[in-house]
Parts: structure tokens; sequence; C-alpha cells
């Protein structure tokens, strides 16, 4: 019975094994990335070049950077009405946006609004899956560094030879190891500090930056997003975060442009520095992200620098308001950025230039510029598609003419045809004239817009089919698995029916639904903590019902009132987290009281192990240590066990200590092992007893629990020395023991 | 308290022109007992409609204490004119002293007020706040006590075997158990569900606490009255309906044969 029950089980996970593997399949989508690094080979040929002499990249032209050093201020969960509201507390960012002298625009992030897959998106330019918000909490994980993926800052520094410099949020020292020159990390995962995480970051702003041996830094601040997640948008913290966050705006450039003065008066052919104010992601009205809702992907990109003007259109009072809706892909900073400092598009990025910051560019550098992204762009394309032939210049050159309808089977087709019908117009224009700038750059966007919707719905498209497949599969295994497991279910009553055969205890199918359909709401999601304590109480509450004596429902009861204070003990969730919980009253004025706690509850585990711990060994090992410790108590703690409703159990197993017990004792075997287990046994637990002393010793050393508890210093003292003050060496004592008893235990049976 | 008259064919006997028939007069359709439960429920709903002055959102201790008042005095009457389910005997009218009928209701009064500790102890236990809102909890409990324990409390003898055997086993239930666990698990069922909205985030008034626990035993009451109308009522009077219309299908059979065979008189309950 118990082979066949085994081989069931080991069927069903491999069902499930199955199911997985077609929900996996469908999750994650499949996205062919280009490898390696973009370089100077990777550029289009000159437009004006002959056709018929054989394109040559050797001389392709490169549009000269306009600027050459980089500052990126990047505040963590910064929305965009936290700059161009009303309510915003940024007046000189407001006042550069309103006079002309910055360009701004609400960025839209994607799905997942958490920190690690923006910062790849806005470095990288491509659009990550949910594997990377699940990455983003694993610490110490390297395994999503873009160190073998192209990105921004790699070209920067290696294309350019720019010196780059962070201080912020750790998460970027994960991505980019190797990459920056001087940094400073701080942790992102203490979300209760807002103050200090932002101070560790604005201590390097003013010396950091006058240092003036920097080509790019990097300015990452954490303290808004923690105001976000611990009080809300609207949180009387907000404004003097903004507002502090505006100072470093103001004070950043001042001293850059100060900087740039200088540099481009002692050498002519110097730049000026562009500075970059964006945010990861936003957050919706209670501070949370990680979503696709509006308000969490509503980001910002402000523009500030020497040359960076805003189209006259866009100025006066009311600019700030039409910038909340003057939505952009966050994306786009990429093949700007890379543009704008003349290093090559990163190979798989799948954002447009900005076409506001190419504004001053001449008509040839633009169309270049927009040619060098186009070209990137198809790319990709072709990476992804393999049957989509590249444009030689002999088909853009022999294709100037009428213009012609993008019309075809296939994407790709269409794709490849907007492009060439772009280059085409782009020859004519550089060629002959004709035509306007205007028109060639449109026919550029055009192209740009349809391969990036097509890319984007292509990596980050789940196969819904395979996932309802799996889940399918998943599910009927855990319906045969449940049906398995309780088909053994003695408990009678109404509370459970027979269908088809199988006898069904209904409050576990009641159970199973009701889950099943939690899941569904978001909210239950967020509580379901309050769904398992119901739960909880309810099957605890039936078992009162159906137990059979009075004793037993008694401690049943008990344990519902204990379930009930540990309820109590910690407020979780987002409903009502701030509620006062125990813990509260514990921290602040009753600490005496939790030092109490702590110290029984050590005395508690401890007790309850040594008598577990006789328990441990099967066959005739325990059955001896039920003897030399005790006979019939022993007996009856061992029958303590077993599941105390059930009385015969409890008599076979007492039966079956006596029965073991008695051959055992008229065996006569290995008498002398089972005293060396024995003292195993008893040193064993003399030294977890004596760790988990030292461990309350050095807490409550630590924390000051001995004055809490009015423990004189004294006695302190004479307590103290008892301990070792080196808690590993205590540690690996344990698990030498443990090594021991389990060596001992395997040896007995 | 003798309440547990199996209803049977059998035992009734009485008026019935032949043993084996089922008389569905059996199940009286007493005028006056029906009209008094109707009367009472109909005023309870009447309560149930928000007015101005008396609206379970603004203060629903004031609400609670008013729909307990209601229900008390209802079962009051019942339990004083020794009417329980929906049968009312003609013998025990005139037997039982007004002393009897005093102690029954005082009886049912305590044993309710016991119940409704027990069921905010659970309150607590599931959940509710023990160190404020005790009105409400209390309240709550009272009204569920009266909607779901107190038909028990009317019912059944006051001894474990007899609640166990109604309540919680499986066991065919007699009209009487059926009524108290009908009544019983659909009150406490439909509470219990309730409380799935208290988690959610829809920001509704009627989310807090004690609305919607105290609202779903409400509501499953009144879904269990008409599962108990139908159980006890209406599907044995179809079937002595039947049974009676067999009969007299079968006698005209054989008087048209002119044949009497023997013992195919079938009992049908």
């Amino acid at each position: 019975m118990q082979g066949r029950r085994l081989c069931v089980l080991v069927a069903i996970l491999l069902v499930e094994l199955v199911g997985l593997g077609y929900f996996i399949k469908g999750f994650f989508p499949y996205k062919k990335s280009i490898p390696g690094f973009a370089t100077r080979q990777d550029l289009p040929w000159d437009i004006k070049q002959a056709a018929s002499g054989g394109s040559s990249v050797m001389n392709a032209p490169v549009v000269a950077a306009r600027y050459d050093r980089l500052v990126i201020m990047l505040v963590d969960a910064l929305r965009n009405d936290f700059v161009f509201g009303n309510n915003s507390a940024m007046t000189y960012t407001q006042e550069m946006l309103r006079s002309g002298n910055a360009v701004g625009f609400t960025a839209k992030a994607l799905a997942p609004t958490v920190t690690m897959p923006r910062l790849k998106a806005l470095m990288t330019g491509t659009v990550p899956n949910f594997l990377d918000a699940v990455l983003n909490i694993a610490e110490s994980d390297t395994s999503s560094s873009l160190k073998y993926h192209d990105n921004l800052l790699w070209q920067l520094k290696n294309h350019s030879n720019k010196t780059i410099n962070m201080f912020g949020d750790d998460t970027w020292l994960r991505l980019f190891p190797d990459v920056f020159t001087r940094t400073d990390g701080t942790s992102s995962f203490f979300v209760a500090d807002t103050v200090e995480v932002d101070r560790n970051v604005t201590r390097h702003v003013r010396p950091e930056l006058e240092r003036g041996d920097w080509d790019v830094t990097i300015f990452h601040y954490l303290g808004l997003d923690h105001i976000g997640h611990l009080a809300g948008p609207n949180s009387p913290l907000m404004r003097p975060k903004q507002k502090e966050m505006d100072d470093i705006v103001r004070d950043a450039f001042e001293i850059v442009s100060k900087q740039d003065m200088e540099r481009m008066r002692r050498d002519p052919s110097a730049k000026p520095t562009l500075f970059v104010l964006l945010g990861d992601h936003a957050m919706n009205e209670i501070g949370n992200h990680g979503g696709n809702s509006q308000l969490e992907t509503s980001t910002v990109f402000v523009f500030l620098g020497q040359g960076i003007r805003s189209p006259s259109l866009a100025k006066g009072s009311d600019v700030l308001s039409r910038l909340l809706t003057t939505e952009v892909p966050q994306i786009n900073l990429v093949p700007t950025l890379a543009l704008l400092f003349g290093v090559p598009i990163p190979k798989n990025n799948l954002g447009m230039p900005l076409p506001e910051l190419l504004a001053s560019y001449g008509d040839s550098e633009r169309l270049r510029m927009l040619q060098v992204s186009a070209h990137q762009m198809f790319g990709v394309v072709r990476a992804n598609d393999p049957d989509v032939r590249e444009v030689t210049l002999a088909e853009a050159a022999g294709s100037v003419g009428a213009p012609v309808n993008c019309e075809g089977e296939s994407t790709s087709d269409v794709l490849r045809c907007k492009y060439k019908r772009a280059l085409a117009a782009h020859r004519r224009f550089a060629v002959s004239g004709r035509g306007s700038a205007g028109r060639v750059e449109r026919e550029y966007y055009d192209f740009m817009v349809h391969a990036n919707e097509h890319l984007s719905r292509a990596f980050s498209g789940y196969d819904l089919g395979a996932m309802f497949t799996g889940m399918a599969i998943i599910g009927a295994a855990a319906a045969a698995l449940v049906v398995l497991c309780q088909a053994s279910d003695r408990s009678g009553g109404i509370f459970s029916t027979k269908t088809w055969g199988l006898r069904v205890s209904i409050p576990t199918a009641a159970l199973l639904v009701t889950y099943l359909i939690s899941i569904w709401s978001s909210s239950l999601i967020e509580e379901e903590h309050q769904f398992w304590y119901f739960w909880t109480q309810t099957m605890l509450a039936l078992r009162v019902l159906t137990s059979t004596t009075a004793g037993d429902a008694l401690r049943t009861v008990l344990q519902m009132g204990l379930f009930r204070i540990i309820r109590a003990w910690n407020q979780t969730g987002q409903k009502w987290t701030g509620e006062p919980d125990i813990r509260l009253y514990l921290n602040s004025s009753h600490s005496g009281l939790m030092w109490i706690l702590v110290v029984a509850t050590v005395l508690a585990v401890n007790v309850a192990a040594h008598r577990l711990h006789m328990y441990v060994y099967p066959g005739p090992c325990r059955s001896v240590i039920v003897r030399r410790g005790g006979g019939r108590s022993s007996a009856h703690a061992a029958g303590a066990m077993a599941y105390r409703r059930d009385a015969e159990e409890y008599g076979r197993r007492v039966a079956e200590a006596e029965q073991t017990r008695v051959a055992v004792l008229y065996s006569g075997a290995g008498t002398a092992g089972l005293r060396v287990l024995m003292v195993t046994q008893r040193v064993f637990r003399a030294v977890v007893g004596y760790a988990s002393f030292s461990a309350l010793v050095y807490q409550m050393d630590r924390n000051h629990g001995w004055r809490e508890l009015g423990v004189s210093e004294g006695l302190w003292s004479l307590v103290r020395l008892s301990v070792p003050s080196d808690q590993a060496q205590i540690a690996r004592l344990v698990y030498l023991c443990t090594a021991l008893a389990l060596a001992a235990g395997v040896a007995c049976t | 308290m003798e309440s547990r008259l199996h209803v049977n064919a059998a035992s009734e006997g009485g008026s019935s022109s032949s043993p084996q028939l089922p008389d569905h007069k059996l199940y009286p359709i007493d005028a006056n007992g029906i009209q008094l439960m109707l009367g009472g429920m109909a005023s309870a709903i009447a309560l149930v409609s928000p007015r101005k002055s008396l609206n379970i959102y603004d203060s629903p201790v004031k609400y609670l204490t008013v729909t307990a008042t209601v229900l008390f005095l209802y079962y009051a009457i019942l339990a004083f004119a020794g009417i329980y389910c929906f049968k009312v005997p003609t013998t025990r009218r005139k037997s039982m002293s007004t002393g009897a009928r005093i102690a029954a209701v005082l009886y049912m009064g305590v044993a309710t007020v016991v119940a409704s500790l027990a069921i905010s102890l659970g309150l607590v236990l599931f959940g509710a706040p023990l160190a404020s809102q005790h009105a409400e909890t209390f309240m709550a409990a009272l009204n569920m006590a009266l909607l779901g324990v107190t038909p028990a409390i009317l019912t059944l003898k006051p001894s474990t075997e007899a609640w166990v055997k109604a309540l919680l086993s499986g066991e065919s239930k007699s009209v009487p158990e059926l009524w108290a666990a009908g009544l019983f698990w659909s009150t406490f069922v439909a509470s219990w569900s309730a409380a799935y909205f208290i988690p959610l985030d829809w920001d509704r008034p009627w989310q807090k606490w004690p609305i919607p626990t105290v609202g779903g035993a409400f509501l499953g009451n009144l879904a269990g009255l008409l599962y108990v109308l139908l159980c006890c009522f209406v599907l044995p009077l179809a079937r002595a309906d039947y049974a009676e219309t067999e009969h007299s299908k079968r006698t005209m059979v054989r008087e048209l044969s002119g044949s009497l065979p023997q013992s195919t008189a079938k009992k049908e309950m």
C-alpha cells in the first residue's frame, strides 16, 4: 500500500514538472539578443556614396558629439507630477522649463516598474521581462549583470574613454561591474530610512563634481521612493524631499555650468556638459510600484545644458501642464544620449532618438543620426527574423523614385519596405535636394515606431496557449494530489460527502476553491495572510466541533486563542499595516516584558527540543532511549506525538514501544554502542543548550536587555564572562555536534 | 421542554382513514402559526431597510440593538405560545401552564445570551478587534445567536448528544432537527463567507466591522428559512399529495379489474 502510494505521488510530481515546463515556455518569451558590442563597423554607409562603387563603411561619416560630459541624476520613483505638477516643490526645475532653458518629457516606463529592470532598460534600450523583477530582490545575484550586454555606459567608457563615477543605489554596481571608477553604493533594501540614504549621495555632489576629473557622473537618489513606500505620495514628507532634490539639481547644474565656461575658455575643442534629471519608475496612489498602471509608469526626463532649448511653441506658463501629457517611451533615452555623445548605439536598443533634442542640428547631420538609429534598429529586426535581407546601397539608390505604399504579408516585409523607403527618401534629399528634411524624418520615424511596436510585442508577448496548458496540467495534478491526500481523512459527520466513490472533506474543498478564487483579486493577494489566519481558525474551529472529548475541545480552543495572539503580534500587508500591534507595545512601552518573553521563549524551546530529541531515532535505539528515559511516562510522551484524538492509534503506539523495549531488553545487542550513543546525545543536548544560552546573552548584551530587566551591572558582567564573545566559535561547535549526532543516529539504524 | 416529536405517519395516527396512508393533515397549516411567523419576519425585514434615523452605517450598535430586540420578542412570543417549527400541536397549547411558559422564555433568553458570549469569543478569535469596538462585536454576536442558535434552543433538548446529533452528524433528521440545523448552518456559513469582503479594498461603508458578518448572518438566515420551508413544509406536502393520488389511482384500478390483490398497498412515507 505504501509503495503504491509512493508511486502515485512520484507520478503526480512528474506531471507537475511537465506542466511547469509548459508554463515557463509560455511565460518567458524568446528574445534573440545580438551578442557583442557595437563599434564603428556597425555604422551604415554614407547616403551620398556612389551606388556602384560597393558600400564601404571605412569612411562612414560620424556626427560629432555635441557634449562630452554627462551628469545623470536619477531620482527613484519620480513621478511626472512631482516635477511638472501644481503641487510640486521643484521650483528651480519648473523655472528652467518655463523659460525654455530645459526640455522636459513624461517618460513612459514599461512593466515591471521596479528599479533593476528599469535601469537595464535605461542603459541598454531593451524590453526586459518579469524574470528581472524576481532577480531584483536577490541581493547577491550576479547573473543579471550587463557585463556581456551592449549598453550605453560600456560604449561611453570604451568608445570615448570616459571616466564614469556612480553614487547611490548599489544596483548599478551589480549591473555594471568594472565600469565605474569611483563609487559609493548605498543599499536600497532598508526602506525605513529616507534621510541618510540621500545624504550619503549628496555629500558627494559638490566635492566629486568640483574635482573635475570625471566624464560621467551618476547620482541615484532613493529617498523619494522610500517616502512613497512608507507614507505615500501625499504625505508631508514628500514636498521637503522634492525641494531637496530640486536644490541638488540647482547646485549640480550651476557647478557644471561654471566648470564648462572654464573648460571651454581654456580648450576651444571642449564641449559642454549635459545634465539629465530622470526617474526609473513612478508610484501609484499608495506609494507602491511594480505594475502597469498609469501612475506607476509615468516618470520624467528633464534635459538641461548648453544648447538645450525647448522649441518656441513649448514655452510659457502652461508648458508644465502640457508636459504632463507629452509622453515618450523611456528607452528613447539610449539612442538620444548615444547620438549626442557620438558613441555607437547599443546593438539591442529599441528606442528612437528624441526629435526635440536633435532640433538644433543641421539637416544633414540630423538625418545622418536618424539613419544611424534606423540602421541599428533594422539590425535588431534582422536578428529576430533571419529571412529579412539587408538593404544594400544599390537597392536604396535604385528605388529612388515614386513613393511606394508598404503593404506586405508579414510585418518583417513591411518593416523592410519602410526602411528602404526611408533610405530612398534620404538619398533623394541628400543627393538632389528634392523632397524635404521633414519628410525624410517622418519616414524614418514611421519605420522606427513600427519596428519598436513589433519588436516590443514579440519580446514581451506571452504565449498564452502554453501558459494555460501548463496551468491546466498543474491544476489537474494538484487536484489529484488533494484527492489522494484527504481520501483517508476520517473525520466524518456533516463535513464530508461521498462524490464519485471518494470521500471528500467539504472544508478542504472550500479552502481550495476559495483560495483559487482569491488569486484573482489583488487585494486578497496583498492580504493573503488574512486569508490564512482566517482559514487556520476555521479549521481549528471545525476541529473543536468534531472533537470527541471535552479536554480535546478545550485544548483546541486554547490553540485558537494562542493563534489569535500570534495574529495580533505584527501587522503586515497593505491596508492595516499601521495599526498598533503587540510588537509596537513590546518595543516601546513594555520592553521589560519583551525581554522576559525572550528569555522564557529560549527556555521553552530548549526544553521542548530536549524532549523531542529523544524520539528522533527510529527503531531499537529509540526504545532503548525510551527505556533509559523512564518507562511508562516516556511511552506516554511517545503516544503524545500521535493524534491524541485517535485512541486506537495512541494505544497501538504505546504497545509497540513496550514490545520493542522488551525485545531489546532481552536481546542484549550492542550495549556499548548504545552507551556511546547516549553519551553523544547528552553532550549534544548540553552543547545546544549552551549555544542558545550564549546567543541569548549576546543579544541581551548588545541591546541592553539586562538593563530593562533590572539586572545590576556587576551581575551582568559575571554572566558575560561565562559566555565566549566569538559567536562563530559556538556555531561551529554546534555544527560539529549535529554532525556527530547524525552519524550516531545513522550508525544506530 | 419537550420538543422532539418525530412527526411521522405511524406515530401520529389520529384522524387518518387507514394507518398506511400518509395524512398530510399532519403537517398543519395552522393559520395562526404561519401568520405569526411571517409577520415577525416581515417586521424584521422592514427594519433592515435603512432609515434616516436608524442606519446601520452611522450607528451600528443602535441598529443592531433594535434588530436584536425585535428578534428576541419574536422568539419570546413563539416560546411563550409553545410554537416551534411550523407545527402547532393542538394538545400542547392547553397543557402548559403560564409558569412553564415563562420558564421556557427565560430558558431561551439565558441560553441565547450564553450562546452570544460564546459567539463573540469566536468572533474575536477569528479576528475581531480585541481592544476596541466591544459593543459592536457583542451586538453582532447577539444577533447571530438570535438568528442561528435560538431556533436550535427552542427545538432541541438541552443535552450534548441531541445537539451533536442534530447539528453535526450526517444522519437523517426529523423535521424539528432539520429546522434547527438548517437555520444554524445557513446563518453561520453565510456569515463566515461574508468575511471575505472585509479585506477587499473597495472602500465601501458596508465593509466596516461588524456589518459584513452580521449582514451575512441575516441573509443566510433568510436563505435557510426558505430552504427549511421547502424541506419541512412543501416537500412533505407534495409527497403526501403524490402518495394520496397514487393510492386513489390504485384503488380505482382494483375496483375496475374486480380483484383485490393482497398487500399491494404501498406506504409512501
